[in-house]
C-alpha cells in the first residue's frame, strides 16, 4: 500500500480516537509525534488507535513492533503501515 | 454476567443459587463456568469448601468484600457525574502514598505481582523469593490508594535494581487493575523518576515484556518519554534520560510520602 494511501486510511482513525475533526487531522504535519509533546495520545487512546489499526490493516502493532517505535510520529507510523499493509 | 464485570472477577468465581430449577437449568446452560446450586444445597457446599475455600491471606484480600463494594459506590458516582472524567478523578480527592517497602508488606507484593496482567510490565512471574530478595536490597516501592470512597490498600508496586551507577531499572511495575484508569503507574514511575535523579542516576531503564494483555504499559512508557533502547529476545529495555523537565503526575492525585 501506499504512504499516502495509508494516511488517507489513518486520518479518519486518528480523528475518531482524538475526538477531532477530520480536517484538523488532514492538516497535521507528518512529523508530528503521536505520544509526548505532540497528538497526545494516552496509554488509553492509544489502545483504542492501535486496535483500529488492526481492524483497519491487519496489522498487531503491538505484538509486532514491541517497542512500538512505529508510534514515533505520523510519518513513522505511516511508513510503519505501508510496509505491511 | 454484569455482576462479573462489575467486581472485575472472572465468571468462575461466580456462583448462582436459585429454588428455581428453570432457572438454574438455563444459567448452567449459558454460563458453563459458573456454579449453579439449589438453595437446599447451599449449606453443605459452603460446608465442604472448594470454590468456597478460605479467601487470600492477605488484609488486602480479606477486605476484598468492602473494596468491591466501595468500587461500586464510585461507579454508581462517576455514572451520575457530570463534568468528564477528569473532573470526576478530581472529586474523589484521592491521595497516593507511595514509599519503600516494608517487610510486613511481603504476602501481598507477592500476591499482587502474581495477579496483575493487564498493568504488569512483564510475563515472567516472580516468585516469593525474587520479592523478598528486591525487598532485602531495598529496591521496592510501594503505592497505597486511598479516596472519599474509602481505602484500596495496597494496589502497585515497583521494583528497582539500583546496582548500576548510571541508570536505575525497573524490573517490574505491577499495579492492581481495580485502581485501572486513575493514574497510578504514570505516578509510581514519575516518584522513581525522582528518586533516581536525587541518588544521582543519569536515566531510568524499565524491562517491558509482553504478555498479551499489557501493551498499555508499553504506550505509557512512550508517552512518559521512554524510547527503546535494545531488545534483549522477548524483552524490550526502555529508557528515560532524567535530564531535563519530567513528565508530570497525575493532575487528580495527591502524592504522599517520600
Amino acid at each position: 500500500m501506499s504512504p499516502a494511501d495509508v494516511r488517507a486510511r489513518l486520518e479518519p482513525l486518528l480523528a475518531a480516537v482524538l475526538e477531532r475533526d477530520h480536517g484538523e487531522v488532514t492538516a497535521f504535519p507528518a512529523s508530528l509525534p503521536l505520544l509526548a509533546g505532540g497528538l497526545g495520545l494516552d496509554s488509553l487512546t492509544g489502545m483504542r488507535l492501535l486496535a483500529a489499526i488492526d481492524r483497519e490493516f491487519g496489522v498487531d502493532v503491538a505484538a509486532d513492533d514491541l517497542g512500538l517505535d512505529c508510534l514515533e510520529t505520523i510519518d513513522t507510523l505511516t511508513r510503519y503501515l505501508a510496509d505491511r499493509a | 454476567m454484569r455482576i462479573a464485570e462489575t467486581l472485575n472477577v472472572g465468571l468462575d468465581a461466580v456462583a448462582f443459587v436459585d429454588e428455581d430449577p428453570f432457572e438454574r437449568a438455563e444459567v448452567a446452560h449459558l454460563l458453563p463456568e459458573v456454579l449453579v446450586l439449589a438453595v437446599a444445597d447451599l449449606e453443605s457446599a459452603l460446608a465442604a469448601g472448594g470454590r468456597f475455600a478460605a479467601g487470600p491471606p492477605t488484609g488486602e484480600g480479606r477486605r476484598r468484600a468492602a473494596m468491591y463494594r466501595d468500587e461500586e459506590r464510585r461507579r454508581q458516582a462517576e455514572a451520575g457525574f457530570a463534568g468528564g472524567r477528569a473532573a470526576f478523578l478530581r472529586w474523589c480527592a484521592m491521595r497516593l502514598e507511595i514509599g519503600p517497602a516494608a517487610a510486613a508488606e511481603l504476602d501481598r507484593l507477592v500476591e499482587l505481582g502474581e495477579r496483575t496482567h493487564r498493568l504488569n510490565s512483564t510475563a515472567t512471574r516472580h516468585g516469593r523469593d525474587e520479592v523478598a530478595r528486591w525487598l532485602a536490597a531495598g529496591g521496592l516501592v510501594r503505592a497505597r490508594l486511598a479516596d472519599r470512597f474509602g481505602d484500596s490498600g495496597l494496589i502497585g508496586m515497583v521494583a528497582v535494581d539500583r546496582s548500576a551507577a548510571a541508570d536505575w531499572e525497573v524490573e517490574l511495575l505491577a499495579v492492581s487493575c481495580r485502581v485501572d484508569g486513575r493514574g497510578v503507574p504514570a505516578a509510581l514511575l514519575r516518584w522513581t523518576m525522582d528518586a533516581a535523579r536525587a541518588a544521582g542516576a543519569a536515566g531510568l531503564r524499565a524491562r517491558y515484556r509482553p504478555n498479551g494483555r499489557n501493551v498499555r504499559l508499553a504506550l505509557l512508557l512512550r508517552q512518559l518519554g521512554f524510547e527503546r533502547a535494545g531488545t534483549e529476545a522477548e524483552t524490550v529495555v526502555f529508557r528515560r534520560s532524567l535530564t531535563g523537565p519530567l513528565p508530570a503526575y497525575p493532575e487528580w492525585l495527591e502524592i504522599a510520602g517520600g
